[in-house]
């Protein structure tokens, strides 16, 4: 028995529209990894300067970007402040975007928050940066020196900072993050794309990495402990029925499989 | 240099010495032997039936690039696709190649022609009609190199190397054009997704391991030997480790060490 | 010497950043800093390399006869792109309208709607692939499906014990898996960069050994 694909793609396509427009409302848990990056953030105090890095494209930042939008509120509301950068060359319009999500909530650009813009290298520019952030990034996203910034008076390193959010679709990724920063002794927080999830856990049980962000699930249930929920736990409703279509499919598919086995001769001619 | 880093430096050491005598060993006549990779047995398969039907094979070793940590991989799937070539020359098949980097273009193209000229083939190699470098924007060249698959109606595909988001794009549009897949990758949040649509797949260091195995050169023999030493330690490091955690003695080893 | 050259720059620069590592020596350190500094630098004219290296492959469809007018026609939509946001982002700053514009309501939903088809892919993918063939395909689709129910909000609400199992196989099962794949990728990416620092494999010059 033979599906045409296309019936599948339609079924799906309407499966994940219909609770985008009704929102069904279904619950979200909180899973321990983001229970332990939130953890982590809420134990920073006001003052406390940590840096965050947005390693996303135009196809990864419906996955990650709102996990650093999440974060990156929840570091406003504490007044900790926030070195942005990015290693991808796509990443430079995520860092801006969240700069004008600070403005509008009253910080100031150089104080509260800045934007270090695109660093090229990935793994290289990334050690690089880490060893010495303003020698590696002397003008920021605005053309102003870093030099001159308040916010970078007293760091030079990422040793000086309280925390390194780094959020990824690949590289520089999870390992790269460990690989350069674990001898700087930062603790390590990381968002990544769904797929990202089961390779990153193993970081997490070593205590490499203090806390992970797995998708847009991960945003949803960091949204869900700051109590704002938000565009990310909209979305939750439309990943549960994609999900269950295609758990549909499988067993479909089975059944199928099953009765056309059945019907084939055991053996011989 | 703290004891973490004291211990690294053994490793690392001991690495060294291990591979340079592997390959002394091999170099002179005691050749290790490696285990059958079925992935990389079916090239000859993909290849002929390729011939048979007169529909081109793809290849394309990654989207990574030689320059950066992606390169180990990109290497390895070009290796991989040199053999490929061989075979194709050999057996008459049409070879193409998607490239997404500019420094893996002048590569592709050289191994390419060694294969080529190797086989006694050159005239069979059109590197303008073969060889495919669009862009390095990562969706403009999946969808590029799937619109090649679909039109070319490409009978085999070897997809070897370092893949993002890629990997089930290539390996379902290779299916769905009707070829026979070969994949390898050591992300391991892409082999999933290439045991899912592909047909063979090169499991994590099967990759790496794949130009010792189909060049049987005896460098690269000689340091797979190494690695298997290097893995029986890490294995027995592993069941010490996992030992002394059971009776709960693990803490004073890490307090020693630093860790 | 064509050969000597980059492989002994490789094998140099490879052992100076190798032993930065580990030794805590001032001289040592910042030659290996600067060293990093130069490939920070080395990768953005590699990008601009690129960008050279589309346009003059580009250009060349764009002047051939014996190309097919569609292709030409993509191909000089991508020149026509490439002008504008260099031309933009250079004159105006890629924050400022005319670059940011053109991103956000081309480059940007256009990427996410390829980007989206894996959905579909994905789907028609595991509907071919999960049967129930044999032990392992069975082991691999209950605990696929488990995994599934337990990510998404809807697994919850079928049975409250999905989130735990499923939290519970990633825990286990898949670091186990993973840190297996992992070492081995890890060993056998050591063994070919011991090879390349010492000069033993070439394949990244193109040579053969």
């Amino acid at each position: 028995m033979t599906t045409d694909r296309r019936v599948i793609y339609v079924l799906l396509a309407v499966c994940i529209a219909i609770p985008l427009v009704k929102p069904l409302g279904l619950p979200v848990s909180i899973g321990q990894p983001t229970r332990a990056y939130h953890t982590v953030i809420d134990a920073l105090k006001p003052g406390d300067t940590v840096i965050m890095s947005l390693e996303v494209g135009v196809s990864t930042a419906p996955d990650v970007f709102p996990q650093a939008q999440a974060v990156f509120q929840h570091l406003m509301d504490k007044g900790v402040r926030v070195i942005i950068v990015t290693f991808a060359q796509q990443g430079a319009l995520y860092t801006d975007e969240l700069c004008l999500a600070g403005e509008a909530r009253g910080k100031k650009y150089g104080t509260d928050f800045v934007a270090l813009g695109f660093v090229p290298g990935a793994e290289t520019g990334l050690a690089g940066f880490a060893a010495d952030i303003k020698k590696t990034v002397p003008v920021d996203l605005r053309k102003n020196n870093t030099a001159d910034l308040p916010i970078l008076k007293g760091i030079t390193s990422a040793a000086d900072t309280k925390a390194y959010l780094g959020f990824s679709d690949g590289v520089p990724g999870p390992f790269e993050y460990v690989r350069q920063l674990q001898r700087s002794g930062v603790p390590i927080l990381v968002g990544v794309v769904t797929v990202m999830g089961p390779q990153t856990e193993p970081y997490i049980q070593s205590g490499q990495v203090k806390g992970l962000l797995t998708g847009l699930r991960g945003a949803a249930e960091y949204e869900m402990l700051m109590k704002k929920p938000g565009a990310a736990v909209a979305g939750m409703d439309a990943q549960s029925a994609g999900h269950l279509l295609i758990i549909v499919f499988i067993l479909l598919g089975n059944i199928g499989f099953a009765i056309t086995r059945r019907k084939q001769p055991k053996g011989g001619a | 240099m703290t004891i973490t880093r004291q211990v690294s430096f053994l490793v690392t050491l001991l690495t060294f010495i291990l591979i340079l005598v592997s390959i002394r060993n091999a170099r002179s006549g005691r050749l290790p032997e490696i285990r059958k990779i079925p992935g990389l047995e079916a090239i000859d398969e993909v290849v002929g039936r390729a011939t048979e039907m007169g529909r081109p094979v793809i290849c394309i070793p990654g989207s990574g690039d030689v320059v950066d940590s992606s390169a180990v991989q990109t290497l390895a799937g070009l290796a991989i696709m040199q053999h490929v070539a061989h075979r194709a020359a050999a057996m008459g098949a049409r070879l193409l190649v998607s490239v997404k980097w500019p420094n893996v273009y002048p590569l592709v193209l050289e191994q390419l022609r060694q294969a080529y000229l190797a086989e006694g083939k050159i005239e069979d190699f059109q590197p303008m009609e073969q060889v495919y470098f669009v862009t390095q924007e990562q969706m403009a060249y999946i969808l590029a190199t799937l619109g090649i698959m679909q039109r070319e109606k490409v009978a085999g595909a070897v997809l070897t190397g370092f893949f993002q988001a890629d990997s089930l794009l290539m390996a379902e549009g290779a299916a769905q054009a009707g070829a026979v897949t070969i994949a390898g990758t050591t992300r391991t949040y892409q082999i999933p997704f290439f045991v899912a649509a592909c047909d063979y797949v090169l499991l994590g260091d099967e990759l790496l391991v794949a130009g010792a195995y189909l060049s049987k050169d005896p460098v690269k023999l000689g340091s797979v030997q190494a690695l298997d030493y290097l893995k029986v330690l890490a294995i027995a490091i592993i069941g010490i480790g996992a030992l002394l955690a059971t009776g709960g003695l693990e803490k004073p080893l890490v307090k020693l060490l630093k860790m | 010497m064509r050969k000597e050259l980059p492989l002994g720059i490789a094998g140099v620069v490879g052992f100076i950043v190798l032993l930065d590592y580990f030794l805590k020596m001032p001289s040592l350190n910042s030659l290996s800093k600067l060293l990093q500094d130069w490939a920070i630098i080395v990768s953005g004219f590699a990008l601009a390399l690129a960008a050279v290296n589309l346009v003059l492959r580009h250009t060349s469809i764009l002047t051939q006869p014996q190309k097919k007018t569609d292709e030409r026609i993509y191909s000089a939509f991508l020149l026509l792109g490439l002008a504008y946001f260099t031309i933009t982002g250079i004159s105006w700053g890629i924050t400022k309208p005319p670059f940011k514009w053109a991103y956000d309501n081309f480059f940007s939903p256009v990427g996410a709607a390829t980007f989206s088809i894996l959905v579909f892919f994905i789907a028609s993918a595991a509907f071919r692939t999960f049967r129930a063939r044999n032990r392992e395909a069975i082991v691999l689709l209950v605990c696929g499906v488990v995994v599934m129910l337990g990510n998404a909000p809807v697994g919850e609400v079928l049975w409250k014990g999905f989130p735990g199992i499923s939290a519970w196989l990633m825990k286990i099962p898949n670091v186990a898996g993973n840190r297996g794949v992992m070492i081995g990728a890890a060993l056998g990416s050591i063994a070919i960069g011991v090879r390349t620092l010492l000069g033993l494999d070439r394949a990244y010059l193109g040579l053969d050994q």
